[in-house]
């Protein structure tokens, strides 16, 4: 099953292809505000040029950056709406922890991206003996209940590793942006679909964690 | 040919697809989750038209009777407008067209306005003058071609369609403005409260609504306004001579636009031209002084995806297309 991968999440735009034989293909690019510009370039390199022998579109579901995550979701409906061809929509922060451990070569860690305002998005990641994963649960969380998290786990993998240290400064991370990957999207999009457990491309929607508050002015 | 039309600028979700130039379906759903807050959020909206994309598109291929694979083109709007929403469609669109293999056309939102009155059978002649006039524009431009514009003048403050959403929540009855004090002005008496007329300079096409809200507010104020026991005939007087004030502006601009320029054609387009005392008063304008009105039917005034297949339509006609790395364009101009 040959399916394409989209990682919008964070600055990385990245597309990657898992196809039947194991072949793995990926293109990258590590700069904010430019995904809405280059991802379909980067899928049109990927793919060769042809969308033949794709079974399906995975993308990155969140949480992220709002603005990533649309512009990654809208483009795999696009895709999916066009070529007939189902949608897997894969937690981020598997994602990024499965391409950490494995780079990494660890059975542990902990995720924490900037939510803004003061919270964090963070998840404890821990693989079992066998690889059986835990569930990777994302929580909304202040800086002193993340570094609590971060004190059991092997590795930190985090956008904001001055807020970190700021808490504790004898802690260490590893930058997120290098585990953001297309590929791995795509590697776990397919268990996915394999499984019977693609989305509802009609009624998809990123996983925005935090709702959104409106905050009223004052009336006249 | 074969067109599907996506917009998704603001708080409309639309697609439509359009064969040979006549428009086949037009499907377009108005975000009401704005309303408990008196004006878009754009964040709202974004998540909105995330949900709605899909269904709707489908919607418009399933009610023209077309199978995906007979578009022959994707247009999308990609400025000006919200970013976040526009990147949706765009996304959408950009990647939609791709996965067809047909080219991908980006197009100007204030370009389809204008060309929401080449919809119908009737259409105007260029040059003509038309007049945009919605939340977010007020625009009078010289139309030469298709693609073709003069900008004559614009809103130097607030759009017309922005004061009547201002006014509308100064009074208490509720948003999206326009269609509301429409409604009650119908049983007011435009005379009752002179609020000023803003003209500018002599000659000037340009236009301000600002300070006409001001005086509103002012009146209120001085009227010792309360919304818990305000009279259903006062808040009517109020609405009629408030939206006299506006229709007496933009017909007269106009109109001395149309003279300016010397022509025959005259258009109106954007939400406002929905407006009942605008219409009455630009047909017997149109009348007196023996121009050709268009304005669109009721569906294409507000945003809808007709409209952007019809300038998707026209540029591929003129063999215009647009590359697949195009952006949203929040601020997007008129071209020249």
């Amino acid at each position: 099953m040959a399916i394409l991968g989209i990682e919008t999440s964070t600055a990385v735009c990245s597309v990657g292809i898992v196809d039947d034989d194991g072949g793995i293909k990926e293109r990258s690019l590590i700069e904010s505000h430019i995904h809405s510009e280059k991802l379909l370039t980067l899928i049109d390199e990927v793919c060769g040029g042809s969308f033949k022998s794709l079974q399906g579109v995975a993308v990155s579901i969140g949480p992220g950056s709002f603005t990533g995550l649309r512009i990654g979701l809208s483009t795999a409906k696009g895709l999916c709406c066009g070529l007939g061809i189902p949608l897997a929509a894969v937690p981020t922060f598997q994602a990024i922890a499965r391409c950490a451990a494995r780079k990494k070569g660890l059975h542990s860690l902990v995720i924490c991206l900037d939510a803004k305002q003061g919270e964090y998005y963070a998840a404890s990641w821990r693989e079992e003996a066998g690889g059986k994963e835990q569930e990777c649960a994302v929580q909304i969380l202040a800086m002193p209940d993340v570094v609590r998290m971060i004190y059991d786990a092997d590795l930190l993998v985090t956008d904001c590793t001055d807020a970190v240290q700021k808490a504790d400064a004898s802690l260490q991370g590893e930058d997120v942006h290098q585990f953001c990957s297309g590929a791995m999207v795509a590697e776990l999009g397919r268990d996915m679909l394999e499984s019977g457990r693609g989305a509802d491309s009609a009624s998809c929607e990123p996983l925005y964690l935090k709702d959104f508050i409106v905050r009223v002015q004052p009336k006249i | 040919m074969i067109i599907l039309g996506i917009e998704t600028s603001c708080d409309e979700t639309s697609a439509a697809v359009l064969q040979d130039g006549r428009l086949l379906s037009n499907i377009t759903v108005v975000q009401y989750v704005h309303t408990k807050y008196g004006g878009v959020v754009p964040e709202l909206a974004s998540r909105a038209h995330q949900k709605l994309i899909v269904p709707i598109v489908q919607e418009a291929l399933t009610k023209a009777h077309i199978e995906r694979n007979e578009i022959d083109a994707v247009a999308a709007v990609h400025g000006p407008g919200l970013a976040g929403a526009l990147l949706v469609g765009l996304s959408f669109g950009k990647a939609l067209a791709m996965a067809l293999n047909v080219p991908f056309i980006g197009v100007n939102h204030m370009e389809a306005h204008i060309l929401s009155n080449f919809i119908g059978d009737r259409k105007p002649k260029f040059p003509y003058v038309n007049l945009t006039v919605s939340g977010g524009h007020t625009q009078l431009v010289l139309v030469k071609d298709f693609f073709s514009f003069q900008l004559l003048g614009e809103t130097v403050d607030d759009a017309a369609g922005e004061a009547f959403d201002k006014v509308a929540k100064m009074l208490g009855i509720g948003y999206p403005g326009g269609p509301l004090i429409g409604k009650h002005a119908s049983g007011g008496n435009p005379h009752a409260v002179e609020f000023p007329r803003p003209y500018l300079e002599k000659g000037s096409m340009n236009f301000s609504f600002s300070g006409l809200k001001t005086s509103v507010l002012y009146y209120l104020r001085k009227s010792g306004f309360d919304k818990a026991k305000a009279d259903g005939k006062w808040i009517a007087d109020v609405c009629a001579s408030f939206q006299a004030a506006v229709v007496d502006v933009l017909a007269e601009k106009l109109i001395s636009a149309a003279k300016t320029c010397g022509v025959g054609d005259i258009a109106v387009v954007g939400g406002v031209s929905a407006n009942a005392a605008l219409r009455r008063r630009l047909e017997s304008e149109a009348q007196r002084y023996r121009l050709n009105l268009f304005l669109p039917e009721f569906e294409f005034c507000t945003d809808n995806g007709a409209m952007v297949a019809m300038a998707g339509y026209e540029k591929m006609k003129q063999g215009i297309r647009s590359s697949l790395e195009l952006t949203a364009e929040p601020n997007l101009q008129l071209a020249s």
